[in-house]
C-alpha cells in the first residue's frame, strides 16, 4: 500500500512539474521576444542623453559702490543711507550721490526755524560790570531734526504705499531740495534779495549739476511749489515732523554768523568705494 | 538746570504777580528751591511790561518801586517812569509815562498806589539772603532758559 501510495505521489509531482515549470518557460520566452519586437518598433537605436543642469551657488559677498561710514556725521545720517541706499538698492547715479550731499549738508546745519508755539520776550540784562546785555528769547525748531524727521515720514509712506522706484527716487531728492531754503549756510551761493521760490530754484540748479535738464525731479518741485494734489503725503509728512518737534530755548542778539558750507568739500561721485553688503 | 543760576544745584521757578492787569505790568519773582532743605529763596525781582523786561535786578526794580512811590513828586531825572500831563475828556491830568520799545504805557496815580500794595504783598514772608548775593550771575542765557523751563515762552493755547 505504501509504495503504491508513494509511486503514485512521486508521478503527480513530476507531472506538476512538466505542467508549471516546462510551460512556463515556453511562455517567457514568448513574451520577451514580443516585447523585443515592440521596442525595436517603438525606440530609436541612439537613446539621447540628458542634459547636465550646473548651478553655481552665490557664495562670494554681494559688492556694490558705496560712501564708507566715515562720511556720515553721526550713526542717524548712517541708518538713513542704509534704509534708502542699500536697503531699497537705490545705488544708481546721479540719485546715490546727490541724495548723500544733502544727508551731509542736513547733518552739519545748524540753523533754526522760529517754532509756531512760542512767545517772544524782550530781555535787558544787566550783567556782572553793571553794563547791559539785550535780545529776544524764543524757542526754536532745529532745521536738521525737522529735516530727518521729514525725510522719515517720507519712507515710512513709501514703505505702506506702492510707489516705482524712479518715482520713489525723485520724491526724496524733490522733498529735501524743497525744504533747503532754511539752511542759512548755503545762501552764500545764490544772490540776495531772492524770493522763496527763487532761492529755491537757484538751490536746485546748484545740487542737482548731474542731473539731466529735463530730469523729472525738477518737474516734482514745480508741483511741490504748486501744491499738487498728487503730492499731499509730502505736505502732511512735513507737518507731521513739525508737530512732534523738539524745541529749544533761543536767545537772539544781533546777527549771528554762519559758517558757509562749501558744494566742493561734499562727497564726489568718484569717492565711492566696493563694500560688501554684509559689511554695511 | 544751568550751574550759572543756581549755585546749590537747586531749581530756578519764576513766578509771577500781576501788578496791573489792564496794562499787563508784572512782577516776576525768580525763586531757587533747596532740594536738601526744601526751602526756597527769592533770586530776583523783575518788573515786566508786556513782554518787554524793564529792570532786571533789585535796585533797578527798587528804583521803579521808589519812583511809583513818589507819584506827584517825581520829576524829570527818574529813569523809568517819567512825569507828565494829558488830557482826558477835556481835562489836564498828572500821569506817569513809561516809555516801551514800541508804545507808552501811562500810568494814573491810584494805579500806582494800588501797584505799590500789591508789590509789598508779593514779597512778603521770603528769605532774601542768597538775592543780594548772587544776582550778579545773570546772563541772557540763564534767563532764556529759566524762562523756558517755567513755561513763559509757551504760547497759551487759548489766545
Amino acid at each position: 500500500m505504501l509504495l503504491s501510495l508513494t509511486i503514485s505521489l512521486l508521478i503527480v509531482l513530476v507531472i506538476t512539474y512538466a505542467i508549471f515549470f516546462g510551460v512556463g518557460n515556453k511562455k517567457d520566452k514568448e513574451t520577451k521576444e514580443e516585447i523585443e519586437e515592440d521596442k525595436k518598433d517603438t525606440q530609436s537605436t541612439e537613446i539621447e542623453k540628458s542634459k547636465e543642469v550646473v548651478l553655481h551657488f552665490q557664495t562670494d559677498p554681494i559688492k556694490i559702490f558705496a560712501y564708507s561710514s566715515y562720511t556720515f556725521r553721526n550713526f542717524k545720517v548712517e541708518n538713513f543711507y542704509k534704509n534708502v541706499v542699500v536697503d531699497r538698492l537705490f545705488i544708481d547715479e546721479p540719485f546715490h550721490t546727490t541724495f548723500v550731499q544733502l544727508l551731509q549738508i542736513f547733518a552739519k546745519t545748524e540753523s533754526w526755524i522760529k517754532s509756531k508755539k512760542t512767545k517772544e520776550i524782550k530781555l535787558k540784562i544787566r550783567v556782572k560790570d553793571g553794563s547791559f546785555q539785550e535780545g529776544t528769547s524764543f524757542k526754536i525748531y532745529s532745521v536738521s531734526e525737522i529735516a530727518f524727521d521729514f525725510l522719515d515720514n517720507i519712507l515710512k509712506y513709501f514703505d505702506n504705499n506702492r510707489y516705482s522706484k524712479e518715482d520713489q527716487k525723485n520724491v526724496i531728492l524733490a522733498a529735501l531740495i524743497w525744504k533747503l531754503d532754511s539752511v542759512k549756510e548755503l545762501k552764500y551761493l545764490c544772490e540776495e534779495n531772492l524770493n522763496d521760490i527763487e532761492l529755491r530754484e537757484c538751490l536746485a540748479k546748484k545740487l542737482l549739476k548731474h542731473h539731466e535738464k529735463n530730469h523729472d525731479v525738477f518737474q516734482i518741485l514745480l508741483m511741490l511749489e504748486a501744491k499738487h494734489e498728487n503730492l499731499l503725503f509730502v505736505f502732511k509728512a512735513y507737518d507731521k515732523a513739525i508737530e512732534w518737534q523738539r524745541e529749544y530755548p533761543y536767545i537772539e542778539k544781533g546777527d549771528k554768523q554762519y559758517v558757509n558750507i562749501r558744494l566742493e568739500d561734499l562727497v564726489e561721485i568718484n569717492s565711492k568705494k566696493l563694500i560688501s553688503l554684509n559689511a554695511l | 538746570m544751568d550751574d550759572n543760576i543756581s549755585k546749590y544745584n537747586g531749581r530756578i521757578e519764576i513766578s509771577h504777580v500781576m501788578l496791573n492787569n489792564d496794562k499787563d505790568i508784572k512782577l516776576l519773582r525768580g525763586f531757587e528751591v533747596d532740594p536738601s532743605i526744601n526751602k526756597r529763596y527769592m533770586r530776583n525781582i523783575v518788573v515786566m511790561v508786556e513782554n518787554e523786561f524793564v529792570t532786571s535786578n533789585l535796585t533797578d526794580s527798587a528804583q521803579f518801586k521808589e519812583e511809583l512811590i513818589l507819584f506827584s513828586t517825581g520829576d524829570p531825572q527818574n529813569k523809568y517812569l517819567y512825569p507828565t500831563t494829558r488830557t482826558i475828556n477835556k481835562e489836564s491830568v498828572y500821569s506817569l509815562v513809561l516809555t516801551l520799545a514800541e508804545k507808552k504805557v501811562f500810568i494814573g496815580k491810584a494805579e500806582a498806589k494800588a501797584m505799590v500794595t500789591v508789590w509789598n504783598m508779593a514779597i512778603q514772608g521770603y528769605s532774601f539772603s542768597r538775592l543780594s548775593e548772587y544776582e550778579a550771575n545773570q546772563t541772557l542765557e540763564t534767563w532764556t532758559s529759566a524762562l523756558k523751563f517755567n513755561g513763559y515762552l509757551q504760547l497759551d493755547s487759548r489766545e
